[in-house]
């Protein structure tokens, strides 16, 4: 042992701390760096940090796939449950709801079965039906609005993953290339995390590590994304036959409808409000409309109006259950003829036989058609489901985003900076350089001393 | 656990707004003292909520409906009330004209107060409540007697539904009041026993004397029948009340927050609140800080 080594450790062991120190500095101006991964600053036997020209990324991969899953759940939860809750203001108690609109027509009919030749009274009945139409049409306008907002977001969604793909596929290669030459590309492996995180936000992903600083990711385990060579498959949209937007990819050259895989991340999340509750709810909603219409145009047609005549409809009478609720209409026989409400059994009595009109009043106590419920047992079975689709999507969305914290405390754990740890560090390695400079002055002195020996 | 700076930080913001947000909930239930304000506050509730609306309203409809002919049938009990006692009254007038020893002076005068008697019971059958006779069936728009005591209105009872499924008869037809016509119907009698006395025919008023009864009679068990439809009506009137008010009670139990409790948890909201921003400016400084 010489004591130019001695020289030469010294030398080392400054200049690794010199690093090690740089790497601190990085961690603590970064410590409030979204998305930073935190370099560790430990210096090995074999000085590998000095090799890496900089810290290595504290990166735990198990913990980054839960955490790209979590992402994709909680993307889905929020997306469903705030597409869903329109729900809870169409069925929200108050002026203009249909619950409201229905109990004053159902009430305006009683009205006229002890009225039936007042004009007052019947004009109240073709108002309060009037208004029950309303209700009918706006409720189901407000959920069709938000069917189409989902097919917004996901037209818009699609976008934002294929740019984040571009630049995911860009930066693999840029990686690729620089750490093949020695350079270090922390920097540019934080940027692609945090742009696949931001994809998995969007849709479910995998995302395998395929060493060298590539990567593959892959919609939900099937189709490519992005390649290890920095390949792009980008998703895009089209209108389906149902008018919903179905999200579609290129396939071994032939577009394929990749809807139905899209289960989580906030498109996924659209694409089952949309197609689940959404839809659910739009049918029901019809269902109600075309069995109301139905109940009181059996009995009305029965009865007699002021003139004699029967046959007439109440309501606008409708083809198909489908469409019904925004199509729900006074008919035109009645609409502005409140003489024409049959409210009699037969012409020998009129004007104030309310026979008819107990039978039309009856209608608000018999089952209906479909479901063996009244008209008002329905639409508060209607309610009762909306409230608990809301209810239960703002429970995954709480679930969910709990879950994620969870994981992305973890993550924090591992990657994240504690800057208490790192000023530590800062003076370990300022007595580390200290010492070493130390050791280089006293191996100086050692071979001044030994040249100097007479 | 290694806790970096990022988590202790999002930790405590997630805490302070994860307590904001309980707050504004407990003022919002609080302020509103509304539990269930939409179907999402609780499903179950919603839709038995909405349910007891529905009850509530069709219960105030029938309350109303049990109104409106309660007040009818009030209307013809006094019309029948007055009917009768002009019957009874035109009965001792027909005894007095009856006696051999009345004069033919005497029985004219009578004949005139019978005159006003029998136009009485003509205006009484007429009898309206707001603008419907009470006595003209479903054609109530029309005067059901012609000033000769002829009957031209309908004949048929017409019912009264408070509770669906539960009709009730509400009103009495003239025809079944007066007699339709019948020899010994009222306004027939009547006319018989004036003719008798302006003709100064004693016999002719006796022979009347027993239809005068059958009429009074009539007019009574009319009364009576009146009587237990009023009856009936209130008891319609009642239970639709009843589910009107059980509907509203039930409403306030489903939809409605208890006061003290929301003002308890709105006091423990605050408190978290607190203690949450409390928390938050009690972070220990850090060594970088010291210097």
């Amino acid at each position: 042992m010489s004591i130019n080594g001695i020289l030469n450790t010294g030398v080392k062991g400054m200049v690794s701390t010199q690093l090690a120190t740089n790497t601190t500095a990085s961690n603590i101006s970064n410590a409030a760096t979204v998305g930073y991964t935190r370099r560790s600053s430990n210096i090995y036997p074999d000085q590998s940090l000095l090799n890496n020209g900089g810290g290595r990324r504290v990166v735990e991969p198990f913990i980054q796939k839960r955490l790209l899953n979590a992402e994709s759940s909680a993307g889905e939860a929020k997306a469903q449950s705030a597409a869903l809750n329109v729900l809870d203001d169409v069925f929200a108690e108050g002026d203009g709801s249909i619950g409201t609109a229905l109990d004053k027509f159902q009430a305006a009919v009683q009205n006229l079965t002890t009225r039936p030749d007042d004009t007052a009274t019947r004009q109240e009945v073709l108002s309060n039906a009037s208004n029950l139409s309303t209700a009918f049409k706006n409720a189901n306008a407000q959920i069709e609005q938000a069917r189409q907002d989902s097919n917004l977001r996901i037209e818009q969604g699609v976008n934002q993953v294929n740019s984040r793909l571009d630049q995911i596929g860009k930066l693999g290669v840029q990686i690729q290339q620089m750490e093949t030459t020695g350079q270090e590309a922390s920097d540019l492996r934080d940027q692609r995390d945090i742009l696949v995180k931001e994809v998995a936000s969007y849709v479910p992903v995998t995302l395998l590590d395929q060493g060298n600083g590539q990567i593959s990711l892959m919609l939900g385990g099937a189709h490519n994304l992005v390649s290890p060579d920095g390949q792009v498959g980008h998703l895009s949209t089209k209108v389906g036959e149902d008018g919903t937007i179905r999200i579609q990819k290129n396939v071994a050259g032939a577009m394929q409808d990749v809807s139905a895989q899209i289960n989580g991340g906030s498109l996924g999340g659209e694409v089952k409000a949309r197609t689940g509750a959404l839809a659910d709810a739009q049918k029901k909603l019809d269902q109600l409309a075309y069995d109301t219409a139905g109940a009181y145009n059996n009995v009305h047609r029965a009865n007699v109006a002021l003139d004699g005549q029967a046959g007439r409809n109440l309501f606008a009478e409708q083809a198909t259950v489908s469409g019904s609720a925004s199509a729900f209409e006074v008919s035109a026989d009645v609409a502005g003829h409140p003489e024409n409400i049959a409210a009699a059994l037969d012409t020998t009595s009129l004007p104030s036989d309310n026979r008819g009109a107990m039978a039309l009043a009856n209608i608000s106590s018999a089952p209906l058609a479909f479901g063996g419920m009244t008209v008002s047992e329905a639409l508060a079975s209607l309610v009762g489901f909306a409230g608990s689709q809301v209810q239960a999507a703002q429970q995954q969305q709480t679930f969910t985003a709990g879950a994620l914290e969870q994981v992305q405390a973890l993550q924090d754990s591992t990657a994240g900076v504690n800057t208490d740890e790192e000023m530590v560090n800062l003076m370990k390695y300022q007595r580390a350089y200290q010492a070493s400079l130390k050791v280089i002055s006293t191996a100086d002195q050692m071979l001044s001393d030994l040249l100097n020996i007479r | 656990m290694r806790v970096s700076d990022n988590a202790k930080f999002a930790s405590i913001s997630k805490n302070v707004q994860k307590a904001q947000s309980d707050f504004v909930s407990a003022q919002q239930k609080a302020g509103s003292g509304l539990r269930v304000s939409k179907p999402s506050d609780d499903p179950v509730a919603a839709a038995q909520a909405r349910r007891e609306a529905s009850r509530k309203a069709l219960g105030e409809a029938g309350v109303a409906a049990a109104d409106t002919a309660t007040d009818q049938l009030m209307g013809a009990d006094t019309a029948l009330g007055d009917v009768y006692e002009g019957l009874t009254r035109a009965h001792e007038l027909a005894l007095a004209g009856a006696t051999d020893s009345m004069s033919k002076e005497n029985r004219s005068d009578l004949a005139q107060e019978m005159r006003k008697i029998r136009d009485q019971m003509v205006s009484l059958g007429n009898t309206k409540v707001g603008d419907k006779f009470v006595f003209a069936g479903y054609r109530d728009q029309t005067a059901p007697f012609e000033a000769s005591g002829n009957f031209v209105g309908d004949g048929s009872i017409k019912e009264v539904q408070p509770v669906n499924g539960m009709r009730v008869q509400a009103s009495i037809s003239g025809a079944s009041v007066f007699g339709n016509g019948n020899s010994d119907d009222a306004f027939k009698t009547l006319d018989a026993v004036i003719a008798g006395l302006e003709s100064n025919d004693a016999e002719a008023i006796r022979g009347q004397l027993s239809n005068l009864q059958t009429n009074q009679d009539r007019v009574a068990k009319s009364r009576s029948i009146v009587g237990s439809m009023i009856d009936s009506v209130e008891l319609g009137r009642n239970v639709a009340d009843q589910q009107q008010a059980r509907a509203t009670t039930q409403i306030a139990s489903l939809t409605e927050a208890d006061a003290v409790q929301s003002a308890l948890n709105l006091m423990q909201a605050k408190s978290a609140l607190e203690a949450a921003i409390t928390v938050a400016s009690q972070i220990p400084q850090g060594l970088a800080q010291r210097g």
